[in-house]
């Protein structure tokens, strides 16, 4: 176990005393919320009973960490291996993605003894929640042992290490099954609100485009993530800039062609049921946004930026979609949900739940930080090079 | 003007098709522009071997 940079350079950084800060304030705030309930904390009501801490820290969330099945099934399956660089980043991306996943639904539901009583104590197979909370309980745990033979090379576990990477394409397979369940099946649970989503998001269809988007999301989201690291851990970074810059255009083209098939998945959906003439009203106009500029642009910018080869244009068109993914599921859950209201029974986010949000989605960057400075995520460690 | 749900699915079915072949069609132009620079630098790569 080496010393880490981080160590080195002392614990008070601009870094450390921010996200210190943000995780007190969070800390207090989510103690509030258990010890006096969801009201005193957020502004969800029985008329929109799923918020932020829903739409993005487990809708965007779930979507955000697809990197994990997408690259690891591009190495593992289909034989990429010049991806391989990049699976470990993005696995640990989707793992702690997932563990946020369920700390924000924790946070949500309250409760957490009673995680386990979909599956010990009343299951409902036939509920699109179960399917998700089997999904995940279950994806999280492969992520966890796929993530597993980093951390063994790290504490020197030859004997465990050799028996989880012999799993590798095993745990992929089961992975990748685990997702294509879960991520089409969070869309799946909008089917039960035709009267409250707005017709444009919400299709028969709504599966495939939540399944679509975020293979999409995953691609986006590792060059998106790929980047940062690439400019905040460059020192532990082992690959060349050209191969770096060759994994990022062959991505591009991935992303060029997956947005592709989405944006015309989802104007197909709108042709099949008539729904043309929602376009020219209020929602109709921010629901062309979402798609023209945060479906098609990126599509495109993803395209110019493969056939010129332009690393610059395709990070900006991952990070772009990235904020589109977010958009979209944002629409799905909150802006587009119960859009029929009057203004003021619609649900705006209380500033406590944001800070929650905040405060998960930094608990992620400090553990990623801390564990990239100390495991072989970015490298291979000199005992293993060549062997996973 | 569709009076029924067989109206309905005649003019959304027959549309969507219409829909479907202009992106099938439009696929090609797109997967053509996206992949010509790297079919020329691969012919380029081979002819030099």
């Amino acid at each position: 176990m080496n010393e880490s940079p981080s160590e080195r350079t002392g614990i008070i950084t601009p870094f450390n005393v921010i996200a210190a800060v943000i995780l007190a304030v969070g800390a207090v705030i989510i103690l509030i919320r258990f010890v006096k309930g969801l009201g005193a904390t957020t502004n969800l009501t029985h008329t929109n009973p799923w918020g932020l801490w829903i739409g993005f820290d487990v809708m965007t969330g779930v979507a955000l960490a697809a990197g994990g099945y997408v690259t690891s099934s591009a190495v593992y399956l289909f034989g990429m291996k010049e991806y391989k660089p990049i699976v470990r980043p993005a696995i640990l991306t989707g793992f702690l993605g997932y563990f946020l996943v369920v700390v924000g639904l924790i946070v949500d539901l309250g409760r957490p003894w009673r995680l386990p009583y979909p599956f010990v104590v009343q299951a409902g197979p036939t509920s699109a929640l179960f399917e998700i909370a089997l999904c995940v309980a279950l994806y999280l745990t492969t992520l966890f042992v796929e993530f597993t033979p980093a951390a063994f090379e790290w504490l020197g576990w030859k004997r465990w290490r050799k028996v989880v990477v012999s799993m590798t394409v095993a745990l992929t397979i089961f992975g990748l099954l685990l997702s294509t369940l879960h991520q089409s099946t969070l869309g799946a649970m909008y089917l039960a609100t035709p009267t409250k989503l707005h017709p444009l998001w919400h299709s028969p269809y709504i599966p495939v485009h939540f399944f679509v988007s975020s293979i999409a999301a995953g691609i986006s989201m590792v060059i998106f993530e790929s980047m940062l690291s690439h400019r905040v851990f460059g020192h532990l970074v082992e690959i060349s800039h050209v191969q770096f810059d060759n994994i990022t255009v062959g991505l591009a083209k991935a992303g060029s062609v997956v947005l592709a098939v989405y944006f015309a998945i989802k104007v197909t959906g709108i042709s099949l049921e008539d729904k043309w003439h929602y376009l020219s009203t209020p929602m109709g106009h921010w629901y062309l946004l979402e798609l023209l500029g945060f479906v098609l642009l990126p599509c495109i910018l993803f395209a110019v930026g493969f056939r010129e080869k332009k690393t610059g244009l395709i990070r900006f068109a991952g990070a772009w979609t990235v904020i589109g993914i977010i958009l979209n599921r944002l629409n799905v859950s909150i802006i587009a949900f119960n859009w029929q209201l009057p203004p003021d029974e619609r649900y705006v986010p209380h500033w406590m739940e944001i800070w929650v949000t905040i405060t998960i989605v930094t608990f992620g960057v400090v553990v990623f930080k801390w564990i990239v400075n100390r495991m072989p995520i970015l490298y291979e460690h000199p005992d293993y090079r060549g062997m996973h | 003007m569709m009076h029924t749900l067989f109206d309905f699915l005649t003019f959304t079915k027959g549309s969507t098709y219409l829909v479907v072949a202009v992106f099938l069609i439009a696929f090609i132009p797109f997967w053509l522009f996206l992949t010509e620079r790297q079919e020329k630098q691969s012919t380029v790569r081979a002819k030099k071997k």
